[in-house]
């Protein structure tokens, strides 16, 4: 693979991560805007702990995911009382909070505004980005064959009704930010360590703001969907180089097409399902 | 069974029940009538969890249940068909009705329960993976009361059945319902279709702004001049 194709897998295998970060929180209907701080949150600790504590990668990624976890937990609770827009704005400013810790905190070990170098070089980084993805895949794979799973779906329709039936909305919505919080903390960790450069820029409104699109566009009910926009969102602008100047104009273009064509994503629950196909395959209904 | 006393409850500032007692006793069926706006479904709201009261108590099966959560309710028995078809659209029938016995965990029952539901009601059989939404505005309050039955109720609350529903199947929703009397489970049966309600019930309430204005047996409500005036059309 030329360093090109390397680097592009790599960003995809990352985005792919922080996109089900997002869809975690969006799978019980909580919309968040602000999972750039969770990436920060872990590529900073992991970060610290290789360079500073000279502590493996894996037990580094990983308490920068308990890091990212335990944070995402607590904004979970308050963020319970938050609907819709409003959620979205407090997760904006979650997310701006965690940047500006980093640029004016900690500053003797991370170098604040000036970058965070001398992240020390792991050898074959892709195939451990790559082993992420898969691990997270399984898990949802499972998740969403199990009575969890269901009552996750349940509770991103129809709260009121699931809380009739018992299931315990206030568990499944912090956890599912404790959950999303610690996927974009380890995505943050692989980050840091693939490009050994960090600075809090990194991680704004922007990055955030991506991360959530991949899921809107790719669709938020089900796993698949946030694979696939994070797919489309790294690759297709890779595809669009032909274009030169008119590249961005016409991924836009794309965006706004995508989204009319199929407003609920581009993976739906529907979509998954045999019944949604076979008025396509010219069989009659049952 | 369950014991009402003094139950005062709303949104905010707005006080809706203000001050509730009945009581049902195992077995029966008991009926609330009243009209549009007197507290009926804030009252159904109260007694599954999803409002806390503000003063008064909630007795069932003997003990105070009015600040537990609503699945250590929906745990022991006590389960709400909520008002207006409230089923989980975008999801399949089989999976609405496995949601009702999601505070369970036997496994082997469920499946036994299950298929009992659908052997009762075969429409939901036939319709078992498509999407409820597809499903009949009857087909729909059919599958409520499915999923109400997976939570093994012990004690069944219904929030106006009949709601938005042909006479044809406001029959079948009223003849099921005393199938489920008569499988042993107590119910209690809140509507504005008055009549219908009386004649099933053993005995039924009044309810008007927030409080219960008349109690007696359904035989003497359905007798009684100012309710035939109030409710009944005459």
């Amino acid at each position: 693979m030329s360093s090109y194709q390397l680097d592009l897998f790599s960003s995809l295998g990352i985005n792919i991560l922080l996109a089900l970060s997002v869809y975690c929180p969006m799978a019980t209907g909580q919309l968040s805007i602000g999972n750039a701080g969770f990436m920060a949150i872990g590529a900073y600790v992991s970060a610290m702990l290789t360079v500073h504590v000279h502590l493996p990668l894996f037990p580094s990624l990983i308490i920068g995911g308990i890091a990212a976890a335990i944070i995402g937990v607590l904004f979970g609770f308050p963020a319970l009382r938050l609907k819709g827009i409003f959620l979205a704005m407090a997760t904006l400013c979650f997310g701006e909070i965690v940047r500006n810790f980093f640029m004016n905190f900690l500053q003797t070990l991370t170098g604040g505004a000036y970058g965070f170098r001398g992240i020390g070089d792991v050898p074959i980084l892709i195939s451990w980005i790559w082993g992420w993805v898969a691990l997270s895949l399984v898990f949802f794979f499972f998740l969403s064959r199990s009575r969890l799973g269901l009552a996750l779906m349940a509770t991103h329709d129809d709260q009121t009704v699931s809380e009739l039936i018992g299931i315990n909305i206030v568990f499944l919505k912090v956890a599912a930010f404790g959950v999303g919080a610690f996927i974009g903390g380890v995505a943050g960790g692989l980050y840091a360590h693939y490009y050994l450069y960090i600075e809090p820029e990194f991680f704004n409104v922007w990055e955030s703001i991506f991360i959530a699109l991949y899921v809107i566009m790719g669709g938020m009910l089900t796993y698949w969907g946030p694979v696939l926009g994070a797919s489309i969102f790294t690759l297709l602008p890779e595809f669009l180089r032909f274009l030169q100047d008119w590249r961005g104009a016409f991924f836009g273009v794309v965006i706004i097409g995508l989204m009319i064509a199929r407003p609920s994503g581009l993976v739906t629950r529907e979509i998954l399902r045999i019944d949604f196909w076979i008025p396509y395959l010219k069989r009659r209904k049952p | 069974m369950l014991k009402i006393l003094n139950l005062k409850a709303g949104y905010g500032s707005i006080q809706v029940l203000r001050g509730v007692s009945l009581e049902i006793e195992q077995g029966e069926i008991v009926t609330l009538i009243g009209a549009n706006g007197a507290g009926k479904s804030t009252l159904m709201k109260t007694l599954c969890g999803i409002l806390s009261p503000s003063a008064g108590t909630i007795e069932y099966q003997g003990a105070r249940i009015d600040r537990k959560s609503p699945t250590a309710r929906v745990k022991q028995g006590l389960v709400l068909v909520p008002e207006g078809r409230c089923i989980l659209q975008r999801m399949t029938v089989y999976e609405n009705l496995l949601m009702g016995a999601y505070a369970r965990s036997d496994q082997s029952a469920i499946k036994t329960d299950l298929e009992n539901v659908f052997s009762h009601y075969p429409v939901l059989a036939a319709r078992k993976d498509l999407s409820a939404n597809v499903l009949s505005g009857g087909e729909q309050q059919m599958l409520a009361i499915g999923r109400a039955l997976l939570s093994r109720p012990r004690l069944l609350m219904l929030d106006e059945p009949s709601l938005g529903l042909s006479p044809l199947l406001v029959r079948d929703i009223f003849s099921i319902i005393t199938d489920l009397h008569q499988s042993g489970i107590t119910i209690f049966l809140v509507e504005q279709n008055a009549q219908k309600a009386l004649q099933l019930a053993d005995r039924g309430y009044v309810m008007e702004t927030g409080m219960i204005v008349m109690s007696d047996t359904a035989q003497n409500l359905l007798g009684s001049k100012e309710l035939r005036e109030a409710y009944l059309g005459g």
